[in-house]
């Protein structure tokens, strides 16, 4: 599992190639993939495939004892017009220059071009390895990952499954929880066992659990509580430095302001988002915007709190207002917090966490935004029930239950079908008579007297 | 002497077994063209109705969808050649199915009418006098409820007597301007006149006695002056019955629908009667 590492000597993070499985030798039959790694990483760094704490399945990591673990982010999708990469050879430097093709068809051409431009005429001189297209255009991009969510999983397994309270279960030293899960698996012994990367996994250890010292080693457990405010202080963290513009944009900036419409029904939406945990991070991040966006809205329709009064009044952006500005924060931080929960934690323990988030009044305080967002269910459902007044559709979809609507549609239907079979009984005319104004035309039976079925009716 | 008298009850029973086996009602026309253009008038009107039959002839009444308009029609038994109906019957026919009865018929063809007691079906019978083609249909009878309105015989204060075709010219040129016409029949003469987006229009008809053509008189009979206005898409709806009469009359008296009658051979016809617009609007 060599990595094969050619690195500038400036530039950081640099750009490197590698083969795919670190097999030079065959890279003409395999395709290169691109690599984005930290630079001045241990000879020792390596590929590894652990089990990805939230879903148990294998994935590839990039493991530097000196540096850490970082967790390999495929980047394509979104860059659609990138469809594949040119690489040509620079005499001076040993980095191999990354060139971007938009249309294939002009490979060869843009090829001939950079070549003679940075003056080598590779494709002439037909030298091996000189320029080289990648099909696909995927970079694989490092980014750290900590630590701390690799041991979880087995901390979790080795208190055992019985207990609830944080706290509970054994004290048990390091190795012995080490020992109990690696068997099987050989990379994760290489990350576990080697001795330079084993004060790291200590130092994670001590974030989330408790210890004591028992005689010559220590001993650890898992105490959900320093999960949670380990967790916490990273949500903290990332709210610090500023959420990702989408993230905030989506879950904190638009929660807060006036949605024009799709407003979807989302009962009790004050918590199900963040606690939320079955489902998958993709799932759940749609959810959040619903039910958050159903908050937002129905701080349009109601006119009394200050919440409401502050955000209806906005189109343009969050507030400056104080209690819109903690509102703000309270929500950056929930937003990552179950970012995080959702995405690195297995769902029973995301679901311990939001547990404990509701209980522990120790833990910062959630409650003003809860209140709020309670509070804004209430007048929603206020809203609810005065919508109908002036919104019909909206009324029918409330008032009725599925039975009913079913029954009214068969009934339309045959309904439908009647007077599809009456009017093919009926003349063009007759139809053409029922389009004609007649108003301010009484009816022939004010002028003349009924007089019943006339004698002549059936013997 | 008492058998004799049996005998002759006898034979009473079995005449009147006999006219339950050959059917209640037997109606020959001449011509089909009468019936078909009878039911062509009508049919644009009225969606179904009933045939009402008695030994006097056929009638018929039916009201528009709207209940604003009237149709009745007499078909006297003189009209046709035969005409038999034993007991009181009432035919509900849907009357775009007897339009596509009725096309299967030759204007010239001798078509009988014939139906059982308490029928289930009415039985259209057509002859060709030239070919000896003979054809023959069932149409299936419904169940109609229709009230009947007693229609008294009105002294009109004014009543015109015109060409059919030139109504219906009239009528026809006039809906290209207005969806209602405004009759006026005074002493001067009766005029249609109507008032629309892109203008407005009148024709004016006058009393006219041709010796040569008489099918293009005009008389104007006028007790007092008359103006009321009507929409004129009943009207054209009521000239498709132009066919079945050179001459029509035209009935009016403020505050009454508007007669339209075409007179047929034999003291039979066909009326159309249409409630006058009032108010404002047009």
């Amino acid at each position: 599992m060599g990595v094969h590492t050619r690195s500038s000597a400036s530039s950081s993070p640099v750009k490197l190639k590698i083969p795919t499985k670190a097999a030079l030798p065959c890279a003409e039959g395999e395709p290169y993939s691109t690599f984005i790694l930290p630079s001045n990483t241990s000879s020792d760094a390596r590929f590894v495939l652990l089990q990805h704490p939230r879903d148990g399945a294998r994935r590839r990591f990039y493991f530097c004892p000196s540096k850490g673990i970082y967790e390999i982010t495929k980047i394509n999708a979104n860059i659609r017009d990138l469809r594949s990469i040119l690489f040509t050879p620079d005499r001076d430097v040993t980095t191999l220059q990354a060139g971007k093709i938009e249309d294939e068809l002009h490979e060869s051409t843009i090829i001939g071009m950079e070549a003679g431009s940075s003056g080598i005429s590779s494709i002439a001189e037909n030298r091996p390895c000189k320029g080289y297209v990648n099909k696909t255009a995927e970079i694989f991009v490092a980014t750290p990952f900590d630590p701390v969510f690799i041991l979880l999983p087995l901390l979790d397994q080795s208190a055992t499954t019985s207990r609830t309270q944080p706290g509970d279960g054994f004290f048990r030293p390091f190795d012995d929880i080490l020992d109990e899960h690696q068997g099987d698996d050989r990379h994760l012994r290489h990350v576990l066992n080697d001795p330079t990367f084993r004060p790291t996994l200590l130092t994670a250890m001590s974030h989330v659990c408790d210890t004591v010292n028992a005689g010559d080693e220590d001993m650890y457990r898992l105490n959900m509580l320093k999960l949670y405010s380990y967790i916490l202080s990273k949500a903290r963290k990332a709210v610090e430095n500023g959420l990702p513009a989408s993230m905030e944009e989506r879950f904190v900036t638009r929660s807060l302001e006036v949605p024009m419409l799709g407003v979807k029904r989302v009962e009790s939406g004050v918590s199900c988002s963040t606690e939320e945990t079955d489902a998958a991070v993709e799932r759940l991040v749609p959810d959040m915007s619903e039910s958050q966006s159903s908050i937002a809205s129905l701080s349009t329709s109601a006119s009394i709190s200050e919440i409401s009064s502050i955000s209806s009044a906005t189109s343009i952006g969050i507030v400056d207002h104080a209690p819109s500005e903690v509102l703000c924060h309270l929500q950056r931080l929930r937003t990552a917090m179950s970012f995080i929960t959702t995405s690195y934690l297995n769902p029973i323990l995301s679901t311990k966490l939001a547990e404990l988030s509701c209980d522990s009044k120790a833990l910062p305080d959630f409650a003003p935004l809860d209140e709020h967002l309670q509070h804004l269910a209430k007048l929603r459902a206020e809203a609810l029930a005065t919508r109908p007044l002036s919104d019909f559709s909206r009324k029918r979809n409330l008032g009725e239950d599925d039975e009913a609507a079913g029954d009214r549609a068969e009934k339309k239907r045959k309904q439908e079908e009647d007077d599809k079979k009456k009017r093919s009984q009926e003349s063009r005319g007759v139809r053409d008579l029922k389009k004609v104004n007649v108003s301010g035309m009484k009816k022939m039976s004010d002028f003349f007297a009924k007089k019943g079925p006339t004698a002549t009716s059936k013997a | 002497m008492p058998k004799v008298l049996l005998a002759e009850v006898m034979g009473l029973v079995v005449g009147s077994l006999l006219v339950v086996a050959t059917g209640m009602l037997e109606a020959r026309l001449e011509q089909a063209s009468l019936l078909k253009k009878v039911v062509d008038a009508i049919k644009d009107l009225v969606q179904d109705c009933n045939f009402d039959c008695n030994d006097s002839g056929i009638a018929l009444q039916a009201m528009d969808n709207s209940h604003v308009a009237l149709v009745s029609m007499i078909l006297k038994a003189e009209s046709f050649s035969p005409f038999r109906c034993d007991r009181n019957l009432a035919l509900g026919i849907n009357l775009t199915s007897l339009t596509k009865v009725l096309r299967a018929a030759q204007n010239e063809d001798i078509l009988t009418l014939k139906a059982e007691d308490a029928p289930d079906v009415v039985n259209l019978v057509f002859e060709s006098s030239e070919t000896d083609r003979l054809s023959e249909y069932d149409i299936k009878l419904m169940d109609i409820d229709q009230e009947h309105l007693g229609i008294p015989d009105t002294e009109y204060a004014a009543t015109i007597e015109m060409p059919s075709s030139e109504f219906q010219r009239i009528c026809r040129d006039l809906i290209a301007m207005s969806e209602s016409v405004s009759i006026e029949a005074s002493k001067d003469g009766v005029r249609f006149s109507c008032q629309g987006d892109i203008g407005s229009g009148s024709v004016t008809v006058r009393q006219h006695s041709n010796v040569e053509k008489p099918d293009h008189d005009v008389s104007i009979q006028l007790s007092e002056p008359v103006a009321l206005t009507f929409s004129l898409k009943y009207l054209v709806n009521f000239c498709k019955a132009s066919g079945l009469s050179t001459k029509v009359k035209l009935c009016l008296s403020q505050e009454v629908p508007l007669l339209v009658e075409y007179p047929l051979a034999g003291n039979s016809y066909l009326r159309f009667y249409l409630a006058p617009k009032i108010g404002d609007d047009e």
